[in-house]
């Protein structure tokens, strides 16, 4: 898997993703339709990936950001809101359950959790002879039972164990199960979706061994979804970095370790749990919560919690203060500032409660530095942003905010860039910006 | 492949000491086993199926040979062919009662039996569509569901037999039948909707599995626990209906031997003999006892939460 460059020339990819989208649409009824009640979550919004035959691609990022359900948009089990994927070539992206049917044959889905993805009324020779009644392989019960058989030693399991039932196995038994099923109809492409996370750890190394042993054998491609990139690193050839909805960096597993351009891509992997203390020390903590799908930040989608955002042209000071100012703008932007609570402490501890001493001790509470250090005309900038806050008038005090503070990860979407064999889009890797300072 | 096989699944192979697995049958043999109540509900159930099915041979005697009237309990009647034993007297057309309760439980039973399956198999059908395919589908068949809800079963069913316009047990049938099948499709509905999100189903979809084979090999098989209790506590409200039906006027034609019928028509002499109208009471009560006790059982069996069911 050498060459596993984005515009490969061998010929057309396997499995081609584009701008694919997945919204969903939260309304409930018809009475929410029609007032306009339901927002739409976008889970996945606008991925682009390509898998290769034989590779394993693994996405990652963290619970949340839509790679499942990128997973299975791609599996057409969620029918996609734009986009297109193509298998081989062939638009798969809107067939129907009939049309799709030979397709089911070629792609295929393995579970996070193996016991629920097994039917617990139905033995393992059911389960796995299912998917080859269904497609017409093998003339008769005794033919299909036979095949079982031969999956069951193949991923490990006894010949005998065909006529026990999925709860008679342990965790690890039974996704070898759910590996036998997927392998049932020797598809090209396998879609594993977190297969390893419900499992001991002892029995992760051996679930993600027999996958790749098994990858070797029957030539599969394996697109491997995962939040763990300790799988990553173990089993992908490419990775992809998934950050609310949209890959933020995709590449090699090696030169994204060594080199990882997007700043999400970099606390992911600080956040890596080592042995040796020693090397824990650059780890990077992401502030803030992830925020919601349904409307997600504009720009660069990670600026509210981007450690390296890049400072407005208006700002003064140095990345770390203008850091601090910005999550005190976005949190405004969002109204997580809680003027009343701040003011009912006051009153708590018998303090004043006037425009100056609120606005004080709301900075105060919002930065995590003391406010002098902040550039004096910025002081003055943030004081009237509070005051006109505390005034209950936050049109005004986001009118000023934006002034200064309006960085251009916020402005405007980076694009995608080629770096190597990896691509990123974050702000900081195109020209006109100069990638200034790097988290201390 | 022994490459792959890891010592851990070696050693739980080596002992082999796996968990059974317990067939429905299974549990529901040792639950019969366990609880005395539902063992006792089921030998009832049971042995009233056994005298239903060979109630020629059970009774004493012809249920329309006529004797004297009213005659009390334990008395016995001068015949052309010697002497009968009335055991639980004679009603007001001279009747054995006790025959005529013993040939009664045929037409009960069966009535209940069939008009229960027909509305296991509508409702049934009703609830998956409805449940899986969601929607306007969904829709369209709860909000009929719904209209019949608020229906009483039993206006409803007398309103079927108004509108069909005769008496008679297919009657009686198809009218309780309609009337059950909300119970049902709500059932089945709620069961379809939790089940339908479970990942074995979105396997079975990703395999490529029909609708249809989804819907009645990796979903209905899940659901089937519930079901079967849903059944044995339909049965009796069935017999009860059939009963109420009757003893409306409304049930099957008056000469059949009907627990219901037979009720109504002690009604007018309760006064003067008890036994015309308690005794056929007693049939209904013990059947009925004995399948809520032995539904009871199975619920436990299933271990089938009690408000997923719906009691009535």
């Amino acid at each position: 898997m050498s060459d596993s460059s984005l515009q490969s020339d061998d010929g057309e990819p396997l499995l081609t993703v584009r701008n694919l989208k997945k919204h969903f649409d939260t309304s409930t009824g018809l009475t929410d339709r029609l007032l306009g009640g339901g927002q739409s979550v976008k889970a996945v919004d606008g991925v682009d990936l390509t898998l290769h035959e034989g590779e394993t691609l693994a996405v990652v990022g963290e619970s949340g950001c839509g790679k499942s359900t990128l997973g299975r948009a791609i599996l057409n089990l969620h029918q996609p809101t734009d986009g297109t994927v193509r298998y081989g070539g062939e638009d798969i992206t809107h067939l129907s359950g009939k049309e799709m049917k030979p397709y089911r044959q070629k792609l295929q889905l393995i579970f996070q959790d193996p016991l629920s993805s097994l039917n617990p009324r139905q033995t393992v020779n059911e389960i796995i002879s299912a998917p080859m009644e269904v497609h017409g392989i093998g003339d008769s019960a005794a033919d299909r039972r036979e095949r079982v058989e031969e999956l069951l030693v193949q991923v490990g399991l006894k010949e005998s164990h065909a006529d026990r039932y999925p709860h008679q196995f342990s965790g690890g038994q039974q996704q070898r199960v759910g590996i036998a099923r997927a392998l049932a109809l020797e598809p090209r492409v396998i879609v594993a979706d977190e297969p390893v996370s419900a499992l001991d750890v002892s029995v992760q190394a051996q679930i993600l061994n027999l996958l790749s042993e098994l990858q070797s054998s029957y030539g599969l491609s394996l697109l491997t979804i995962t939040h763990d990139l300790s799988v990553v690193s173990q089993i992908a050839d490419r990775v992809a970095v998934m950050y609310l909805g949209e890959i933020v960096e995709i590449g090699p597993v090696e030169q994204i370790f060594e080199r990882p351009q997007h700043p999400y891509t970099r606390a992911l992997l600080s956040a890596v749990p080592r042995i040796d203390a020693a090397d824990r020390t650059d780890r990077i903590l992401l502030k803030g919560s992830v925020p919601s799908p349904i409307n997600p930040p504009s720009g660069c989608r990670f600026h509210t919690r981007c450690p390296e955002v890049i400072p407005s042209s208006a700002w003064p000071g140095n990345q770390s203060t203008f850091r601090e100012a910005f999550r005190f703008y976005n949190r405004l932007l969002h109204e997580e500032l809680e003027i009343d609570l701040v003011r009912e402490r006051l009153e708590n501890e018998g303090r004043s409660t006037d425009t100056d001493t609120v606005a004080t001790q709301l900075l105060d509470e919002s930065f995590q530095m003391p406010i002098e250090e902040l550039p004096d005309d910025v002081q003055t900038v943030m004081y009237e942003i509070a005051r006109h806050l505390i005034e209950d008038n936050r049109e005004q005090a986001i009118e000023t905010a934006q002034g200064v503070l309006d960085s251009p990860c916020k402005q405007s979407k980076p694009e995608m860039q080629v770096s190597g064999a990896s691509q990123a889009s974050c702000h900081l890797l195109t020209a006109e910006v100069t990638p200034t300072i790097s988290p201390e | 492949m022994s490459t792959s096989q890891s010592p851990i699944d070696a050693k739980a192979d080596e002992i082999d000491d796996v968990e059974e697995h317990l067939t429905l049958r299974k549990r529901l043999w040792g639950t019969l086993k366990r609880d005395k109540k539902s063992m006792l509900g089921a030998i009832v159930i049971l042995s009233f199926l056994l005298v239903a099915i060979f109630a020629p041979y059970v009774a004493p005697v012809d249920p329309e040979q006529e004797y004297g009237i009213m005659e009390p309990p334990n008395t016995h009647s001068e015949t052309a062919d010697g002497e009968a034993y009335h055991l639980l007297g004679t009603d007001s057309y001279g009747y054995d009662i006790f025959s005529r309760i013993i040939f009664g439980a045929r037409i009960s039973l069966l009535v209940a039996l069939v008009t229960v399956l027909f509305a296991f198999t509508t409702g049934t059908a009703i609830g998956l569509a409805a449940g899986y395919y969601g929607g306007w589908i969904d829709s369209l068949l709860m909000r009929y569901v719904d209209f019949q809800w608020a229906f009483p079963t039993l206006i409803l069913a007398a309103g079927i037999i108004a509108v069909s316009g005769s008496l008679g047990v297919i009657n009686v049938i198809i009218a309780v039948g309609v009337a059950f099948i909300d119970d049902f499709a709500r059932l089945v509905r709620s069961e379809v909707l939790s089940l339908r999100e479970k990942e074995y189903v979105v396997a079975a979809r990703a395999i490529g599995m029909s609708d249809r084979r989804i819907m009645i090999k990796e979903i209905l098989p899940n659901a089937v626990a519930s079901l079967i209790v849903q059944v044995t506590l339909m049965i009796p409200i069935a017999i009860l209906a059939e009963a109420s039906l009757s003893f409306l006027g409304l049930g099957v034609r008056p000469t059949t031997p009907t627990w219901g019928l037979m009720l109504n028509e002690g009604r007018q002499f309760i006064t003067q003999a008890w036994w015309l109208s308690i005794f056929p009471g007693f049939a209904i009560m013990i059947v009925v006892l004995a399948f809520n006790a032995f539904g009871d059982g199975l619920r436990d069996a299933f271990d089938v939460k009690e408000g997923e069911v719906l009691d009535r």
